[in-house]
């Protein structure tokens, strides 16, 4: 599962950061670091790109770029999730 | 003393660049490249200048004003850090933070935003804040000017005792290891670069091969650091950069759990409220259109087109009180004509339009300031990815309105150097003010009823130039990479007063020193030559003028656009120094002063060739400072001179289909309409195919598990 297979108001902790290049390198600069806690917002008319909640600010992104970002423990609706599971997946994420 | 004022994007950096600085800024570039560099005095301290850098997250390059920062930083070394923190985004904004940490320049932070936080109730320890990170924390709020007293002294005295900020321990376990070996290893070569070794440490651990090549390493060197690197991502089970980027948002985390107590984790409740109107997923694009008509309707049919019209009327009247008054001093009638017939004409041809440039760059800067704007890249960024453009180049391309030179600079911030080509190459297709004369004067004096509605339908076409020429270069170049869109969408703010008037300001005095040093030159100059002719005698008519002989020589060229009166190309000519030249030099040519005009344009021009001259003002190349701004972005003469060109190309050939199809559908309405039809029919489907064609067809790597 990707940030982008997330519908509007669920949220899901950040797995792992794929991609490479610039584009890894901004979404890591932007704090979608493993452990973090992100809630998906709305899509633009289109469908694409979308926006997310993440570390109290609205990040927008493309589906393509998205789908780097490989989430788990998708809650649906919720309200405030702190970053209680972060420990746990601290050590598993990454590329190799 | 040099303090660098550095903080992300939308943390309000330059609200309080403006409060710590007083009105006196110089503007100019940073060396080589051509990011604008804005320095000021500090208030109430003449040996200390303020230099406001770049808005920027990180110090990994990832676009040119990223790239600027760290090489200023690194190279020019401040003795003054101010880190602006956007308070209610205290994570990201103090991932910039630890970075700048490494490069062991003092260092204050000043906590912006701190009103809104009280507002929501929250709360941040400043004490715990300033021991956690080893910096000076000032509260302040660079809207309501809170804080900004204390900042400045505080500031002050860190510059004075000169001690870099304490070296923190972020990282753990093999991470912290690893980063000491190579700090250790490369330290020598570090110090001997004058280059922070921490800071050093970090780039070479993130594999950036600009700080290899920087401390000089050879291969064997950078084979070592590299083995470092590969155990240490081992032993992480990640790469070197997610666990840089894991481990300082984890300290941050820690940082934050004890000093920063949230009452809501949650998206500002009216930015939520707003965006469910303004990015609805039926009304958000008609909504955006919607109000840049409303703006610039306001500008030119509303209370845009009422002022200048009081406006023009004053100026007719102190045309007419120098003149009289010229008169009865019996002034020598060569120096009453260049004063009556050239400056006032000219300049005040111009000038007239002041009040719509005014109400136009007062709603930009509105919009600007809202946060709206940030809303329209991510709403209209997959209608721009099927030009070939990306969401981000709708910022550049709404301040072409305005004016095509700080538009052509903001396409810095866009992170694909395609991106950037093609928006400075299509920016000039957005009208922009200078234009506005122009259009304006032309419609109301051939098409008094429907001026409004043809100064749209001017703006209109320019859109769908840049379409279609988008659309063109993506068929070209299929192989072009895929442009990240990775953007911050700031809560909507209510635009301050203060710093929507300074930029209403800036760009007013912009529009006058235009006025009175280029348009004033070329208004005397036109005169000049339009006064004496080739033997510099007097002329009694300016049909034997120099500037008669000289538009004749060109004016052939231009007689499929109808435009064979040697007034009309040499008045095109003169625009090339700014746009706004090409009406007053009308003005001056046909003898007629801002009450006259209209009557001696219409011995010029037909209501077609009127048009055909709005179309080839529209295309054709933009204005010198425009043309200095393009050379400057692109780095080269010849691309910029390629552009050129091409758009004085394509502007011939528009203006005279324009003209020629113009007169067919008057003296043959059926042929007219005809040709007219499959015009816009080839047009039409052109459009069709080249917007619903698929926008990419990059390969989406998942993620291997």
């Amino acid at each position: 599962m990707s940030i982008a297979d997330l519908q509007p108001g669920q949220s899901a902790t950040v797995f792992k950061v794929g991609g490479d290049g610039p584009i890894r390198r901004r979404l890591l600069d932007m704090g979608l670091t493993p452990g973090t806690r992100i809630k998906m917002l709305q899509p633009a008319p289109s469908g694409d790109p979308v926006s997310i909640f993440i570390r109290s600010f609205e990040l927008s992104l493309r589906r393509q770029e998205a789908l780097n970002v490989e989430i788990l423990d998708i809650v649906a609706q919720e309200d405030v999730v702190k970053n209680v599971s972060r420990r746990r997946f601290r050590n598993r994420g990454g590329r190799r | 003393m040099i303090a660098a004022l550095i903080g992300n994007q939308n943390s309000g950096k330059t609200t309080l660049f403006n409060r710590l600085t007083g009105s006196k800024q110089k503007v100019g570039n940073f060396p080589g490249v051509t990011v604008s560099k804005k320095e000021a005095l500090l208030k109430g301290y003449s040996e200390v200048s303020v230099v406001d850098l770049p808005g920027i997250y990180s110090l990994s390059p990832y676009s040119a004003e990223e790239l600027v920062t760290r090489d200023y930083l690194l190279d020019s070394k401040p003795d003054l850090i101010i880190n602006i923190i956007d308070t209610t985004n205290i994570e990201r904004s103090l991932y910039l933070t630890l970075q700048l940490l490494e490069l062991e320049i003092p260092m204050i932070l000043a906590l912006n935003m701190m009103d809104e936080i009280r507002a929501r109730g929250s709360h941040v320890h400043l004490d715990a804040l300033a021991e956690d990170l080893g910096v000076n924390v000032v509260p302040i709020s660079a809207n309501r000017g809170e804080g900004i007293a204390e900042l400045i002294e505080r500031a002050v005295k860190v510059g004075r005792d000169a001690s870099a900020p304490a070296k923190l321990d972020i990282h753990k376990g093999q991470l912290a290891i690893t980063m000491n070996s190579i700090a250790a290893y490369v330290g020598d070569h570090a110090v001997k670069e004058g280059i922070p070794v921490t800071f050093a440490a970090t780039k070479l651990c993130e594999g950036d091969s600009y700080m290899s090549d920087r401390l000089k390493l050879d291969a064997n060197e950078i084979e070592t650091i590299e083995h470092m690197v590969i155990q240490l991502e081992n032993e992480a089970c990640t790469d070197s950069l997610a666990a840089l980027a894991d481990s300082r948002y984890h300290f941050i985390d820690n940082v934050c759990s004890n000093a920063v107590h949230r009452m809501s984790d949650e998206i500002d409740p009216l930015t939520k409220k707003i965006d469910r109107v303004l990015t609805h997923k039926r009304f958000a694009i008609p909504l955006f259109f919607i109000l840049i008509f409303v703006v610039f309707w306001m500008s030119f049919s509303g209370p845009g087109a009422w002022l200048a019209e009081q406006f023009e009327t004053g100026i007719g009247w102190l045309t007419e009180v120098v003149d009289g008054g010229l008169a009865s001093l019996n002034i020598h009638p060569v120096l009453h004509s260049l004063v009556i017939d050239g400056i006032f004409a000219g300049v005040g041809s111009v000038l007239s339009f002041l009040p719509l440039i005014i109400v136009l760059f007062f709603l930009l800067s509105i919009l600007e300031d809202s946060g709206y704007m940030a809303r329209v890249a991510f709403v209209m960024d997959s209608g721009l990815r099927r030009i070939g453009l990306s969401g981000a180049s709708i910022v550049p391309m709404i301040m072409g309105f305005g004016c095509t030179v700080p538009a052509v600079m903001s396409t810095r911030t866009l992170a694909s150097e395609r991106d950037r080509r093609l928006t400075i190459f299509l920016l000039p297709f957005m009208s922009c003010t200078a234009k506005v004369p122009i259009y304006g004067a032309i419609t109301s004096v051939f098409f008094p009823r429907y001026a409004g509605v043809i100064m749209v339908a001017f703006y209109l076409f320019g859109i769908l130039l840049a379409a279609i020429a988008g659309i063109f270069f993506k068929k070209m170049r299929s192989d072009a990479q895929p442009i990240p869109f990775i953007m911050e969408l700031p809560p909507y703010r209510f635009p301050s007063a203060r710093s929507v008037m300074r930029n209403l300001s800036e760009n007013v005095k912009d529009f006058m020193v235009r006025a009175f040093t280029v348009i004033l030159m070329v208004t005397v100059v036109i005169w000049f030559l339009q006064t004496f002719d080739t033997s510099f005698r007097i002329v009694d008519s300016p049909d034997k003028s120099l500037l008669a002989y000289l538009g004749g020589l060109i004016a052939p060229l231009f007689a499929p656009l109808g435009l064979n009166d040697w007034r009309a190309p040499a008045a095109l000519i003169s625009g090339m120094t700014a746009k706004e030249a090409v009406i007053s030099s009308l003005a001056v040519m046909s003898g007629a002063t801002v009450d006259t005009l209209g009557p001696a344009l219409a011995q010029i021009f037909t209501s077609v060739s009127a048009l055909s001259l709005l179309t080839f003002t529209l295309i054709y190349t933009p204005c010198v400072a425009a043309i200095g701004a393009t050379r400057l972005e692109l780095g080269r003469w010849s691309t910029t001179i390629l552009m050129m060109v091409a758009q004085t190309g394509l502007a011939w050939v528009i203006g005279m289909l324009v003209y020629q199809l113009g007169n067919l559908i008057l003296s043959q309405p059926l042929w007219g309409y005809t040709s007219l039809a499959v015009i816009l029919a080839v047009v039409g489907i052109f459009l069709v195919k080249g917007l619903s064609k698929p926008s990419e067809n990059i390969k989406v790597q998942p993620v291997k598990a």
